[in-house]
């Protein structure tokens, strides 16, 4: 006896998609894993060379020098230190709440530089870090020198 | 002519949206591309960032704190060099000479070397991935060795605030 329902029905509705539907869906879920977007890394660039005693080479006749200033950063047990110029002096335990307050300054002192038609290409920041300072302390400095608007930030060597 | 008959599913919108996915992956996913980060650093975190678009015309210098309690203490610098992940001393006394690998490597990818057909690259940057506890003390010979080799821009490899 033939059952009505078991009747097997052909379908001829163009190719079978079934096979590229698996490979795109298998690639599809290789490239979500294997993938990385590095959205979460940026950088900190900073073009200007390291300042030291007996590094480089004499400077060209009618170089322009340019107009720098300094930020001291030091760690004492818990006190993060960190002064600019002789402008700044900021002592806190927290470097982001130190640099907040050094950002603060330096706008101000951004402002004085644009007042007084410096040509703020020609202004570099110079960081010197003692020796003991970490690279999570000089890092809030750096991104306070660069936020106040100081394009041209580097760093220094202590040779004391 | 065959007969089309209506029935199953319609994979239709299906293989279009899954198209478009895949193209999507394939041209922001950067596979297979290994600058050579040492993912085992952990390094601090800023607010503040740019994005290296050319990441190609990079190095990227894994830097950790050297060793405590001995004389004269170097930072343990690695990157990837010829394909390979390399320790790049500092200083390396070998035959009873000095070598400045690090130095030696930064030139290398700066001036470039026929034999090795490299061709010299003046503008090539250095992205210094530092552990967040590295301390200046390592931090300077590596930005010594950098200003040395008349290397025009670093960066600091910084990861964003949760």
């Amino acid at each position: 006896m033939k059952l009505q329902g078991a009747k097997k029905v052909h379908y001829d509705s163009g190719p079978n998609m079934t096979p590229l539907v698996d490979i795109t869906m298998v690639i599809l879920i290789f490239l979500m894993l294997a993938g990385s977007f590095n959205t979460l890394e940026h950088y900190l660039v900073s073009d200007v060379p390291l300042q030291a005693k007996g590094v480089g080479s004499k400077p060209p006749e009618g170089t322009v020098f340019p107009t720098k200033f300094t930020i001291n950063v030091s760690e004492q047990g818990p006190e993060y230190i960190v002064k600019a110029g002789n402008f700044v002096s900021v002592k806190d335990t927290d470097p982001r709440r130190a640099c907040d307050q050094l950002q603060a300054q330096l706008k101000d002192q951004y402002k004085n530089f644009k007042d007084a038609g410096v040509k703020m290409d020609d202004v570099q920041i110079i960081i010197y870090p003692e020796q003991n300072v970490t690279l999570d302390g000089l890092v809030p400095a750096f991104e306070a020198a660069q936020n106040a608007g100081f394009a041209k930030v580097g760093f220094g060597l202590n040779t004391k | 002519m065959p007969e089309i008959r209506e029935g199953g599913v319609n994979v239709t919108p299906l293989i279009d949206i899954v198209m478009c996915l895949i193209i999507f992956f394939m041209l922001v996913a950067k596979i297979g591309v290994d600058t050579g980060a040492d993912r085992n650093i952990d390094i601090p975190t800023s607010i503040l960032g740019t994005d290296i678009k050319d990441m190609g015309n990079t190095l990227v210098l894994n830097v950790v704190n050297g060793p405590s309690g001995v004389p004269d203490p170097q930072p343990i610098v690695t990157a990837l060099v010829k394909g390979q992940m390399q320790e790049l001393k500092l200083r390396d006394f070998y035959n009873g000479k000095t070598q400045d690998q690090l130095l030696n490597t930064l030139k290398l990818f700066r001036e470039g070397d026929p034999t090795l057909k490299m061709a010299a690259n003046p503008d090539f940057k250095v992205v210094i991935r530092g552990d967040k506890s590295l301390s200046f003390r390592f931090l300077a010979p590596v930005l010594m060795d950098c200003n040395l080799a008349h290397v025009k821009s670093f960066a600091f490899d910084t990861k964003q605030p949760a």
